[in-house]
Parts: structure tokens; sequence; C-alpha cells
């Protein structure tokens, strides 16, 4: 899975950096050689944080054979960011996704980053530097879990539920936000006889509704985009754009590896002694 | 900071459990309290011990609690209850009586259970609620009539008359303990304190328990030892120049032993400098200015308001004023808002905060927490992330 991105040029032409985000249900890994961005594999986080970071570094530096001193800096991100070994920094999560939103898009002054267990909105300045946020409070409501919880019940996987969540006809009314009520919610559902699609399209405008409170606390500026894993929803990213009114900026890049390429980003920095990163 | 006259305030709270039971033997008897409102001079001043019972923390004191309110209460009144009913702190054990000037209704329920269930001697006093609307008029001789009568009730519990002279001493004492205190946390204006806030937060907790005379001199050998080390020729020559983002934390009661938020804050890049809890700089805010009854009794009505109060003054609002002031003063890059769940009154007032607080250019991170540690990693994210954008935005300039 290679991207995008052309960063030729910069100051660090050969070094090769690693930024990894270990969230709290996927950890991912991007890597910088010669300007040449690359995203690792996605591996299940599971119960030892550092240890699935550990593994995407490693993994990742097998597959381009580069020996671990060859690496410039590693810098890490994310919910499991905390006692990575290998990692020179830790930076929290608003300042990644913040760097690799700017970079993907500079016009980009507002992010909703969804992942498995937050929802973070984050108003930027013009250089992509976190002015504020947002975060859900400690209910997952609105989040990946959510919608994982809600496949499982429909014995799908995440990707069937993104295809299906576009071909709904209507939406069947879900009215809680907590997952557990939800469940309840989407078992009458289907009891009733409502389709998979529109049942889908329910809980995507039950959690799209959720987000959008959240954004809507913060209020949005100039171009909004959406990352992480729920950014890949297709129902859902539609609700919450209908629900918000606005047309999510578009990002050449997965949407789910815009925070491990900010701390990315950030570990080039800090392998090139660039000012501002070394003053942290 | 190591020191040496904070060690020696843990080993005297070490002592204290001890040493009420002794006094308990020798038939002093010892008034509890939990709100910040009870004039505890008059207690001290009757010969009695007095003790503020704010503990908290603990969900399994809470798990006890709501057997006698609800789950859906308050987490600090719970544990008022919860502490009760297990009765093996040696502070909630020793009470005689319970002193309480509620000015939330939870707690003025607490105090009911207190006497029904637990058959405690309660000493209930009524807070006017409505001074703050009318600072001069009948609600200062209600207080009064209140306070005459905490007054008789402390007597007959000593079996002595309250002196004019016993009162003025203890005014004096109470008052010279809050002046120490003050200049505790003065310090933490400095740019680099002696001091963290956390430790000052903690010593004023030790006045809750140990003995009012002997707290006083504590504090003064810690301030003799924190003024020595603020002296330019003691300071680490090494040390670079500090430039950690300031914080102001407040909210509702941060009772002792809910560290939670406290470890959440030690362990960020950032400095607490001051705060406005009734279990912090609340205790000590306003002095007496007098040492009769009446002034006493303008002392409790004029302090810096709880959150559950009214204070819509006819000369403005005495809580904004003084927020907004700290925030000056202690030069407050931050504010964190902490309250507890299910404590209306200052959950409803976080908007107006926040309000007021951004438009002095500082940005309020607003928590609502209790006494399980479920939300740990939650409160973690929450504060570091907040902190990245202060740091974020000195980078900026």
């Amino acid at each position: 899975m290679t991207e995008m991105l052309d960063l030729r040029g910069g100051p660090n032409g050969g070094d090769a950096v690693v930024g990894v985000d270990i969230g709290s249900i996927w950890t991912k890994a991007v890597f910088i050689r010669n300007g040449q961005v690359t995203n690792g594999a996605l591996l299940r986080t599971g119960a030892v944080p550092e240890e699935a970071g550990e593994t995407a570094v490693r993994d990742l530096l097998a597959r381009h054979e580069v020996p671990r001193d060859e690496v410039g800096c590693v810098v890490a991100t994310g919910y499991g960011r905390i006692n990575l070994a290998s990692a020179r920094k830790s930076l929290p999560e608003i300042t990644c996704v913040g760097r690799g939103a700017h970079a993907l898009n500079p016009a980009v002054r507002t992010v909703i980053d969804i992942g498995g267990l937050d929802c973070k909105v984050v108003g930027l300045d013009p250089a992509g530097r976190a002015l504020k946020f947002k975060r859900n409070d400690k209910c997952a409501a609105g989040t990946g879990r959510f919608i994982e919880k809600i496949a499982k019940i429909l014995q799908l996987d995440l990707e069937q539920i993104s295809q299906l969540s576009v071909k709904a006809s209507g939406a069947c009314s879900i009215s809680s936000t907590c997952v557990v009520f939800a469940e309840s919610e989407v078992v009458s559902a289907l009891a009733k006889g409502f389709p998979y699609e529109d049942v889908i399209a329910g809980v995507n405008a039950a959690a799209a509704e959720r987000v959008a409170q959240i954004v809507e606390r913060l209020g949005t500026e100039g171009e909004v985009a959406m990352v992480g894993g729920m950014a890949k929803n297709r129902g859902f990213v539609a609700a919450l754009e209908t629900r918000l009114g606005v047309r999510f900026a578009p990002l050449p890049a997965d949407p789910q590896y815009v925070e491990a390429l900010g701390a990315a980003l950030f570990a080039q920095e800090l392998a090139t002694g660039k000012e501002e990163m070394a003053r942290r | 900071m190591t020191s040496r006259a904070l060690a020696e305030v843990k080993i005297r709270l070490e002592r204290r459990p001890r040493e009420i039971e002794e006094l308990r033997s020798a038939g002093r008897k010892v008034v509890g309290t939990f709100c910040v409102y009870v004039p505890e001079e008059l207690i001290h001043a009757a010969g009695l011990i007095p003790i503020r019972l704010v503990k908290g923390g603990n969900p399994d004191v809470d798990a006890l609690g709501d057997h006698y309110l609800s789950t859906g209460s308050c987490p600090f009144a719970r544990a008022c209850l919860g502490y009760k009913e297990v009765n093996r702190d040696p502070y909630f054990a020793s009470v005689d009586a319970v002193a309480e000037a509620p000015t939330c209704l939870q707690m003025e329920r607490v105090l009911e259970l207190y006497h029904k269930y637990f058959g405690v001697e309660i000493l209930p006093i009524s807070f006017p609620r409505t001074y703050f609307y009318a600072p001069d008029a009948d609600g200062f001789r209600f207080f009064m009539d209140q306070l005459q009568w905490f007054k008789g009730r402390l007597e007959e519990l000593a079996g002595a008359p309250i002196t004019e002279e016993r009162l003025r001493e203890s005014i004096r004492l109470f008052d010279a303990t809050r002046e120490k205190l003050h200049r505790i946390y003065g310090l933490l204006r400095m740019d680099v304190p002696p001091l963290r806030w956390e430790e000052a937060f903690k010593l004023v907790h030790a006045g809750f328990y140990l003995d009012r005379r002997e707290y006083d001199a504590l504090l003064g050998d810690v301030i003799a030892e924190l003024e020595a080390a603020c002296d330019p020729a003691a300071a680490d020559p090494d040390a670079g120049p500090d430039s950690l983002p300031r914080l102001m934390i407040f909210g509702g009661c941060l009772a002792d032993g809910d560290d939670k938020i406290v470890e959440v804050v030690k362990s960020v890049n950032a400095r607490v400098v001051i705060d406005d809890f009734c279990t912090g700089s609340r205790v000590f805010w306003n002095l007496t200015g007098g040492d009769t009854l009446e002034e006493l009794a303008k002392r409790y009505l004029t302090k810096v308001p709880c959150g559950s109060l009214p204070y819509p003054h006819r000369e403005g609002d005495p809580k904004i004023a003084h927020i907004t002031s700290l925030a000056k003063e202690y030069r407050v890059d931050g504010v964190i808002y902490y309250a507890l769940r299910c404590c209306d009154p200052y959950i409803f007032k976080t908007e107006r905060f926040r309000r007021v607080l951004e438009g002095m250019g500082i940005p309020m991170l607003d928590l609502v927490s209790e006494y399980t540690p479920s939300d740990l990693d939650e409160l973690q994210i929450q504060v570091e992330n907040f902190v990245e954008t202060l740091e974020l935005a000195r980078m900026r300039g």
C-alpha cells in the first residue's frame, strides 16, 4: 500500500523515519524514506499496546529491508503511545492528526477524527497546529466500537457495512446512542423486517448525530476533513456530511493512517533537528 | 520538594487518630463538619475538636452510600454516608456531633440521614441563600441568629460557655493560619515555585484533622523552609528557564483522597498554580478582619461563594470576579474545570465560566467525573491533549 504525497526535496532526503499510531483497536505505522511515504500493515492493538507498536515498526522495517539502526527516528502517537521503547518521542494525537491532515490538504482547518474508542474534533491554525479540540466523554457511542458491535449482530464485516450503508432506501430510526440499547433496537428492527441496509443507515445516522453534537460544540472553520477508521464507512460519512451541511475536503491518503503520517512527519523533523521539535 | 517540614506534617497526621482517641477518653468531644461554611472557630472556642470530614475517592465506600441515597446522587454525599456506615475511618468514627451549613440539597440530606440512621447528634446551620442578592439586609440578621443558636448548642455540648475572650483567641488563631496558607499559595505565583500546587493543596487538608495550634506552628516551619528555598543564593544554577503552561483548576468538591485528577495533572507537562476548591484556596481565602461574632458571620457570608449558592450580587458576580482575578494574578494559561457527576450546580455553571475565561483568552477544559477509576485513561487523554493545545499556543507566541 504505497501512497501519494511527494515529499522529495525535503531537507532530509535519505533518512528513514517511522510514525506509529497505537490506537484502541488498530495499530498503524507509516514509513518515510527518500521522500516516499509507505503505510504499514494494520494490526490489532490487542492487550499489550507497546507490543503491537513494536511489531508494527519491526514489520515495516523488515519489509523494506531497513536495518533498525538506519532509522533516523520513531515517533509514537495514539492511545497506547506511552512506553513504546523504540520511540524517541511520543506526541499527543491532536498534534499528529493536525500535522498529517495539514500535509495532505493545507486548506483544512477542522479535523474530525473518529477511531475505535474516541471521536475528536480538532481546530487547526493555518500551519496545521491544534488550536482547540473537543472529545467525546468516556462513552464510546458514535465511534468505531459502536459500528463494530452492530456489525457483529448483523454478522457482517466493516467493508460490507460500508457497502450496504449507501444502498439504503430509507433509514430505520435508531434513537439510542448507547451500544447496549442500540443493540436491542437493532434486534427489534430486524424482527420487524427492516432490510439490513436501512438498519445500517439508521445506526449510521444515530452515530452521526452524536458526532455532530461534538462538532457543533467546537464549531467548524474552513475546510473540514474526516480521518480515522470511521472515515471508511461511506454511509456514515454521507450521513455526517448531510447532518452538518458540509462536504468533507478530500485527503489524498488512507484516512486511517493520517495520525501515523503526522507522527512520521514529526519524526522527520526530529531526525533533522528542526527547531520547533527540538524545543519540545 | 523534599522538605523536612512537610515530612513532619505527615508524621503528625499519622499520629493524630491516636491522639484524638486519647483526648476523647479524657472527655474532649469531637465535632465533625462537611462544608466550608461551618464557622469552626466557634467549635474551637468551645474547647471542642473540629474535624472536617471531606474524604472521597473510594468507589467501594460510595457503593455503601448508595443504600442511603441513590447511585444518581453526588459521589461526595454518598462517600459521607459510606464512611459512616463502615465507621472504620478514625475521624468519621470519632465524631460526637456533626455540624453542617449545607449550601446544597444533597449535603442537607446527608445531615438528615446521619441523624436518622446513625443516631449522630446534628447541628444544622441554615445559610441564607439570598444573602448575595442583598448583602446588608435580613440575611445578615438571620445568619447571626443561626450562629447564636449554634454557639448555644456548642456550649451545651462542651458543658462550658464560649467566652468573648476564648472566641477572640480562636478567631485570631484561625486568621493567622489563613494568612500562612495564603503566603504558601502566594509562592505559587512565581515562575518556578518552591513547591507544587499538589503539595500546597494537601497541606490545606492537613488542617482538617490536626490540632489547630499545632497546625499553625507547622505552617510557620513550612514557610520558613520554602522562603529559604526561594533565596536566589540557594537556587540551582543548572535549572533552565521554565516555560511550563500554568493551569488553574477549580470546580465542585475535590475531597481529600479524591486524587484521580490530582495525579493526572501531576503527570502532564504543565504546572497547576492555583485552585478554587472548597478543599483548597477557599478554605483560607477570606480573612475575618475582626474578632467578634459579627465579624465572623460576615466572613462566612462574604466568602468566595460555593457554586451551589446563587450569587448575582448587586455589585456584580463575586465568583466570576474572584476567578478572573485569580487567573490574572497567577498568570494562568489554561483552566481545568472539574465537577463531580450529579453535582448540578457546578455542571450547569460550566458554560458561564467558559465564556468569561475564553473572553480573557484563556481556554477551559471541563471534566465531569466520579470516584470510579474507569475513566482514568479518558481524563489522562483529555488533559494531555488540552495541555498540548496550550503548548502549541505558546509556540505561536
